[in-house]
């Protein structure tokens, strides 16, 4: 009793970079047989890492290169070996197919007409390109389920430009409004707030069609315009605009009504604490944490409007207090009587976290590529439907033969071919033998 | 219209944003959310912004985002006849959000296994700050802390302090992923017939971030090393918000992308330095491009460096304030902002559908006044007399 919901539905994964494939992790842990369709001619950047990295490359690269291979060693097959790939692309399949040649669009289509849904986050234009559209697709199969993930959507005078989370956040008022108020604009890093969004969306949006077409035995066209997805994360501050005509400024760690809210210095190099006073009895609850100290018992603190007044004197005061003190110390010193604190944790505070831990966040799974490592699991859990553990990510074209032989029915003589013309495989190849029917 | 879920109920009892904000997304796609708050109403309806910065219940931006498209009624769940009126509301709805401290609806009575005994197929979908067990379960949560928890050490300049995402960003985050489980949840209720609950924890959405941290969680498996506030990359390749002639802009340029940076800027030399071994890093190169590159921003507005460093597929984007944005002409021309009048705030403008499909999103209704449906769900829907509605009223109840 134990199957999970998605169980029998099987989803072709043409997804690239971060949303993509984290919208259709969800479906794989939810038992979806998810395949990717994939390349091993041109592998899309910010996936699967390129195929040419190395040790000394990725050292003067950033941060997420950096730490993103083991050891920090791409080689061999830098494509099997990234966290950003795998860590998106557990219970997954790989197949390798090339959708530019004869061969492979038939290839597709096939699988496209014993498919339940579709996913893909190109730009829109390179979408069309490819014959990912509704017309195209449809055409095969109307049951489809379609989800397209066009950073600015499917139409208006931006639909072909491409760019990244942190574009698409200063495109929408984003960046703007959690720039430093004291520092210049460009001191302020990029986030990538989209990719955290879009795939719960994609995710939420796809289970809801599918829920529709149990009733209808239609599919249809799901269109997550990321951008407009995102926007709904500001709508207090959008109403503002429309209701009082006032274009926010960024608060920076501060908030409209929480009073004081900040990051505090802790002991320890770039050790940091932050808390957030809801109320006038958090406020009370802190000033007993920290021992009753006079500034803090001013009555002129003691409402919201008196503490917006003075926040930069409350900051001042609370970081003398906070420095002295671990950003544990401070968190549970803080937590226990009430009063909302957490540490600033960087990886290695979370997995020593007692409560990660305690809720099993990480689990371990194996990969050939790579060894064994423990893997952040969904951040939701249901009473009586353990998510799907399985398998890694796949290397690329890992499941070719249960793809092409199995699901599609070719005979042993038609995949070989397929291989010896490089238009399967399982390793990286630079160039393509002669793609034309021979 | 058939929208996706017109043939779901939901009872929203959550308070904040992230429960509201998910069961929102229901209601923007067809299912009847009843939004069920205590006497005082949500806190969010204190929060503001509001009209004229005038206090009202009724009125407060925050609870009117994240509540269009419900009815609402008021129920005191700590009264017997609240939580007896609760349970048969239950038996004819398929969700319940709850957000309330781990333990609290137990001592209500209503508990998931009190609800399944009105509903066998119910799915309570719990929202709270760290989870429903473990030792942190009774502490306290909020945006802040959640991103704290999850990327804030690597956002901001590295000689200054971490700082935060926008507004309540990840508050909304946590109901973005919400939605998705209880979308999951709902669809085994339905379509298999089994109860859920769903135990979601904030902490474990901020610290499960796609926005890196899951890639450095298994990078720091991987290699032992942190993150920490750092340039995005060390390359000569401009990455960062840079001054232009009316504000700045935001440009990312991967190596991919190096020949239209050079095109756009008129300086195909610049690939030619590339080319060479250790190009990419070379500090003259670095130097170079960076003063090329200001003197083509300072040449140009955000509209223009965008509008020209895009039609050679350069991404260069204008860092927008809200007013530009509800400006820009491609949302507009997408017809993204949707109008809809509030009887107390007025007519006001409202980010419009999530997602497009066909009989999807539809504004129906703005946000509930507190208690506005008391009368048509507790009376018409479950068929209580004018005389049980009073005697509700006379007990606290409603």
């Amino acid at each position: 009793m134990n199957d999970l919901p998605l169980e029998g539905i099987r989803v072709l994964d043409l997804t690239v970079v971060w949303a993509g494939p984290a919208a259709t992790q969800h479906l794989a842990d939810l038992g979806a047989e998810v395949i990717r369709v994939e390349s091993s001619h041109r592998i899309p950047s910010s996936t699967r890492a390129q195929p040419h990295l190395t040790a000394d490359l990725v050292q003067r690269m950033g941060m997420l290169q950096r730490m993103s291979f083991p050891d920090g060693q791409p080689q061999p097959q830098p494509y099997n070996r990234s966290s950003s790939f795998n860590v998106l692309n557990r219970n997954k399949l790989s197949v390798t197919m090339e959708l530019d040649t004869d061969e492979g669009a038939q290839a597709f289509r096939e699988l496209v007409a014993m498919s339940d849904i579709v996913v893909e986050n190109n730009a829109q234009r390179i979408g069309n390109r490819l014959g990912f559209t509704w017309e195209v697709l449809s055409a095969i199969n109307p049951k489809l389920i379609l989800c397209r993930m066009p950073p600015l959507g499917l139409s208006g005078p931006y639909a072909d430009y491409l760019g990244f989370g942190a574009h698409f956040e200063a495109l929408t008022g984003l960046t703007w409004l959690r720039a430093y108020p004291d520092a210049d604009i460009s001191q302020t890093s990029p986030t990538f707030h989209m990719d955290d969004v879009s795939p719960t969306v994609a995710g939420f949006m796809i289970l809801g069609a599918l829920h529709r077409r149990h009733r209808t035995g239609k599919g249809c066209l799901v269109e997550i315009p990321q951008a407009e997805t995102m926007l709904h994360q500001i709508g207090d501050v959008v109403l503002d605009q429309s209701m009082n005509g006032r274009s926010q400024p960024s608060l920076g760690n501060r908030d409209r009504v929480s009073a004081p809210q900040g990051c505090y210095p802790c002991l320890g190099e770039d050790q940091w604490v932050v808390i957030s006073v809801r109320n006038d009895a958090e406020w009370a609850a802190l000033i007993d944490a920290m021992g009753a100290p006079e500034w803090a018992c001013a009555p002129a603190l003691a409402t919201a409007s008196g503490r917006h007044a003075q926040h930069d004197h409350i900051d001042q005061e609370l970081a003398q207090w906070t420095r002295t003190r671990s950003k544990q110390a401070v968190f549970h010193c803080l937590q226990e009587q009430g009063v909302p604190a957490a540490p600033v944790q960087d990886e290695a505070d979370t997995f020593a976290d007692p409560q990660v831990t305690h809720r099993g966040l990480f689990k371990p799974l194996h990969q050939a590529a790579t060894g064994t490592y423990n893997f952040p699991r969904q951040p939701y859990r249901f009473s009586d439907m353990p998510l799907r553990w399985e398998r890694a990510a796949p290397s690329l074209g890992e499941d070719n033969e249960y793809v092409y032989l199995e699901l599609l029915g070719y005979t042993q003589a038609q995949y070989h071919e397929l291989l010896r013309r490089g238009l399967a495989g399982t390793e990286y190849a630079q160039e393509r033998a002669d793609a034309a029917p021979a | 219209m058939d929208q996706l879920f017109s043939d779901v109920r939901i009872l929203d009892l959550s308070d904040g944003i992230p429960g509201p904000f998910c069961a929102r997304i229901f209601a923007d796609y067809g299912a009847d959310v009843i939004k069920v708050e205590p006497p005082k109403g949500d806190s969010t309806r204190r929060r503001g912004p509001f009209p004229g910065d005038v206090p009202d219940i009724e009125a407060s931006a925050l609870y009117l985002h994240l509540n269009r498209n419900k009815r609402g009624i008021t129920l005191d769940l700590e009264t017997d006849t609240g939580a007896s009126l609760l349970r048969e509301l239950v038996a004819t709805s398929d969700i319940v959000i709850e957000s309330f401290a781990p333990g609290h609806m137990d001592r209500l009575g209503l508990g998931f296994e009190q609800l399944r005994q009105c509903k066998t197929n119910v799915v309570l979908a719990s929202v709270t700050p760290f989870g429903q067990d473990g030792p942190y379960a009774q502490y306290q949560g909020a945006d802040i802390l959640y991103y704290a928890l999850g990327g804030m050490n690597m956002t901001g300049d590295p000689g200054l302090y971490p700082i935060k995402k926008a507004a309540s960003m990840v508050e909304h985050q946590v109901g973005n992923a919400l939605s998705v489980a209880t979308a999951a949840a709902f669809f085994s209720a339905r379509h298999q017939g089994r109860a859920q609950h769903l135990d979601l924890a904030a902490a474990e959405v901020a610290q499960t971030s796609v926005d890196r941290r899951v890639q450095l969680l298994l990078g720091h498996a991987y290699t032992g090393e942190c993150s920490r506030r750092e340039p995005l990359s060390s390359s000569a390749l401009p990455m960062g918000i840079f001054p232009c002639q009316d504000g700045h802009v935001q440009i990312v340029t991967t190596p991919a992308w190096a020949d239209r940076m050079a095109k756009a800027l008129g300086r195909p030399e610049f690939m030619d330095c590339l080319a060479k071994p250790g190009g990419l890093y070379s500090p003259e190169l670095k130097g170079d491009i960076a003063s090329a590159l200001d003197q083509w921003l300072m040449a140009r507005t955000r509209a223009e460096a965008f509008a020209d460093a895009l039609a050679h597929q350069w991404p260069v984007y204008p860092v927008n304030s809200v007013e530009d944005l509800m400006e820009d002409e491609h949302f507009q021309s997408r017809e993204f902002w949707v109008q809809q009048d509030h009887p107390v705030a007025g007519p006001l403008t409202y980010p419009g559908p999530l997602a497009r499909i066909e009989d999807g999103f539809a504004l129906r209704y703005p946000a509930p006044r507190l208690g506005e449906h008391n009368r048509e769900i507790l009376g018409a829907q479950l068929g209580h007399t004018n005389t049980d509605l009073s005697r509700f009223a006379g007990v606290g109840a409603i």
